[in-house]
């Protein structure tokens, strides 16, 4: 399978020149963005209709696969292993971070201007936020009342809850003609990739229209306002980035930096589109072509991560919520920042049923219990979003790379499963 | 033929003789009114200090605002000057001024109750105001309370500053019974203490809340604005029951501003953006 005809297309030079220049031409020419930015954002539609099918199909198909390998139950232990191990370390070093560099104290009064405008601004639109969903409204969220709704709406937790019940169905029905159902699934699922590759030649170009407009967006005197604020998550996103990139690096047999540009074009994509559900196709094949892991492993790994593990979320809620008891001069006991560990990997899970911008209403779920108002933090999130979403985006991305990096291990097991059975 | 033509002279001689009188007499004013013709001037009572938007002082000290406005446009249309009666300290203080005559009219976001209407008579509200809460962030996100106006059982014990001899005294012990009341002279300082975390809330018109906390700095970041649901409190000018033809008047200017919506850019100006 030829992944992109032109290499130069994903080059990582010419991408990082079409964003430049996407970038120069949103900022001199306003109006000339405003119209690229909507030929960008029909390219994230064409990026984006083939990823509900190909998640469904990449776990129906992989699922059904994996059931009948032994080694599913040691599977699914790490996998919930290490994913609660990596948004629990996350929390926690978001937390720390948050709370060495005290950007809360260090904002200034043009800061608190801007915020507090905003919240004045947000409260006269919106009157009255205070209806914010529970962990209830989630599960219930999770389980479609009707798959056909919930896949029209994009409603990806629910489509993925329903995938992975009909895979394991479909791996427990005792038919050949099971197999061969399997099998057309990963007919389509190819044929679906191949749509993909196709769109993909227009990555450099897209990547341009869709960061003229991003330019447009970006309000300087807001970004200097929260300018610690915004370093601090970049710093820490780095920084999570290069634990990632160490991971993967160990984990492969690969040097370091040829580690790093295996990965290059979902790292490029996710960065680009600000979406990881964009980069979802070519994780997948990245991972299988150039990192060597088992296909029906991948094609499990990558939908499910980038729906559930999203430590940048988990990142970008620990430290605005010490952010937020920073500024209102509220000093945290131990147990209150362990429950701000706690509550910020579940607000970060529960916050992938939320589509949009409106994900940042589970802010609640760790403000709410210390006492703090949520007003603040939202709209800090609100403001900020724009600006930081590119490196959570890319740090989303590379962790569950990782993800599926780590589970790659599992070849001992594998070995010892088999010869046990 | 002769007779019927002196008849009919006479007829018309008669009627134009019936006619003759008025040409010699003025056109007659009803006396409350007539009185202000003849001063050129209107006498328009209201409250000692601001009360943005609708009365406030600019920064060269000149009055502006709603209500100042809407009484300029009045007195323009009656014909005549018009000067402003600063003396009263409260707002019974102006239903007075009213009802002793030393002022025209009261017109200073004034509510008509059935009390004051038994001194004074009322026009017709000339604006609707929604009642809400001025609350502060921090202690209602400590004693989760998500909207403090409609929540009066969780304002228990917390205190709530009121302006002194306003209708909002009445208004807290109809809406928040349990609430500790504390009377301020000045709405401006109620709203820092809320601010400030010195008390829980400020009680008012929703506009001047919002007002208050568009010209503050970082007022936004600790107290927020909850809208008392199905509340809304009626605006009229207070007219001395002496003078019922002006009370007419100023009955049919309002509606007639109503109707053609000549106000628009006064609200549009002055507090259209508060509104929630």
């Amino acid at each position: 399978m030829v992944f992109v005809k032109k290499a130069w297309l994903t080059n990582p030079w010419v991408i990082i020149a079409s964003i430049f220049l996407g970038l120069v031409i949103g900022f001199n020419d306003p109006l000339l963005a405003k119209k690229l930015s909507a030929l960008g954002r029909l390219y994230l539609s064409l990026m984006g209709m083939c990823i509900l099918p190909i998640m469904i199909t990449a776990i129906l198909s992989s699922f059904g696969k994996l059931l009948r390998a032994s080694y599913i139950a040691d599977m699914l232990k790490r996998l919930t292993g290490f994913l609660v191990m990596g948004l629990l370390v996350t929390a926690i070093f978001g937390v720390l971070a948050a709370l060495i560099t005290k950007p809360g104290l260090m904002i200034n009064a043009q800061a608190k201007q801007l915020l507090s405008e905003k919240i004045i601004d947000t409260q006269m639109t919106a009157a009255g936020c205070s209806d914010c969903q529970n962990f209830m409204d989630f599960l219930t969220g999770m389980v479609p009342t009707n798959i056909f709704h919930a896949l029209s709406q994009g409603n990806n937790l629910a489509v993925l809850f329903f995938s992975i019940l009909l895979g394991v169905a479909l791996g427990l029905v005792p038919l050949a003609s099971a197999e061969k159902t399997l099998e057309n699934l990963h007919v389509f699922y190819l044929a679906l990739l191949k749509m993909v590759d196709w769109i993909m030649c227009g990555l450099p170009i897209g990547l341009c229209f869709l960061f003229t407009g991003y330019a447009t967006q970006i309000k300087w005197s807001e970004l200097t306002a929260l300018a610690n604020l915004v370093i601090l998550i970049y710093a820490s996103g780095l920084l999570l980035l290069i634990v990632c990139s160490l991971v993967i690096w160990r984990n492969s047999k690969l040097t370091y930096f040829k580690s790093i540009a295996v990965l290059k074009t979902p790292l490029l994509i996710g960065f680009g589109t600000c979406s990881s559900f964009a980069a979802i196709p070519t994780m997948i094949q990245s991972l299988e072509k150039n990192l060597h892991i088992e296909r029906n492993l991948v094609e499990l790994i990558i939908p499910l991560g980038v729906n559930l593990f999203r430590p940048a979320s988990i990142l970008r809620l620990a430290i605005v919520s010490i952010f937020v008891a920073q500024l209102y001069g509220q000093h945290l006991t131990l147990i209150q920042l362990a429950m701000v560990v706690v509550t910020s990997v579940l607000a970060g899970i529960a916050a992938s049923g939320v589509p949009g911008i409106a994900s940042v209403s589970v802010l609640a779920y760790v403000l709410q219990p210390l006492g703090l108002p949520t007003a603040l933090g939202t709209v800090l999130l609100i403001t900020i979003t724009p600006i930081i979403d590119p490196i959570l985006t890319l740090l989303n991305v590379y962790s569950t790379c990782t993800l599926g990096v780590l589970m790659k291990k599992k070849g001992k097991i594998q070995n010892y499963n088999e010869r046990a059975s | 033929m002769r007779k019927n033509a002196k008849v009919l002279l006479y007829l018309l001689n008669f009627f134009f003789m019936g006619l003759w009188p008025s040409y010699g007499y003025a056109i007659s004013y009803p006396a409350d009114i007539e009185q202000i013709l003849n001063r050129k001037k209107l006498i328009v009572g209201i409250f000692s200090k601001d009360n943005p938007p609708f009365i406030m002082h600019d920064k060269a000290g000149h009055l502006s605002g709603y209500d100042i406005e809407l009484a300029k446009y009045l007195a323009e249309k009656l014909g005549v000057g018009i000067v402003f009666n600063q003396e009263a300290k409260t707002y019974d203080e102006m239903i007075d001024l009213v009802n002793q005559k030393k002022v025209d009219i009261a017109m200073s976001l004034i509510t008509p109750t059935l009390e004051r209407a038994q001194k004074v008579r009322f026009t017709r509200p000339y604006l609707y105001l929604h009642q809400a809460l001025l609350y502060n962030r921090l202690t209602a996100a400590k004693d989760k309370i998500t909207d403090p106006a409609n929540q009066p059982e969780k304002l228990a014990g917390l205190k709530m500053g009121l302006l002194k001899s306003s209708t909002y005294v009445q208004y807290s012990k109809q809406n928040f019974p349990n609430a500790d009341y504390v009377y301020y002279e000045n709405m401006a300082d109620v709203m820092n203490d809320v601010k400030q975390g010195k008390l829980f809330a400020a009680f008012s018109y929703q506009i001047a809340l919002a007002h208050w906390l568009d010209e503050q700095v970082d007022a936004g970041l600790y107290t927020g604005i909850s809208k008392l649901n199905d509340r809304v409190e009626p605006i009229a000018i207070a007219v001395s029951w002496e003078h019922p033809n002006l009370l007419a008047w100023f009955d049919l200017a309002l509606r007639l501003i109503d109707l053609e919506n000549k106000d628009a850019h006064l609200k549009n100006y002055y507090f259209a953006k508060y509104i929630l």
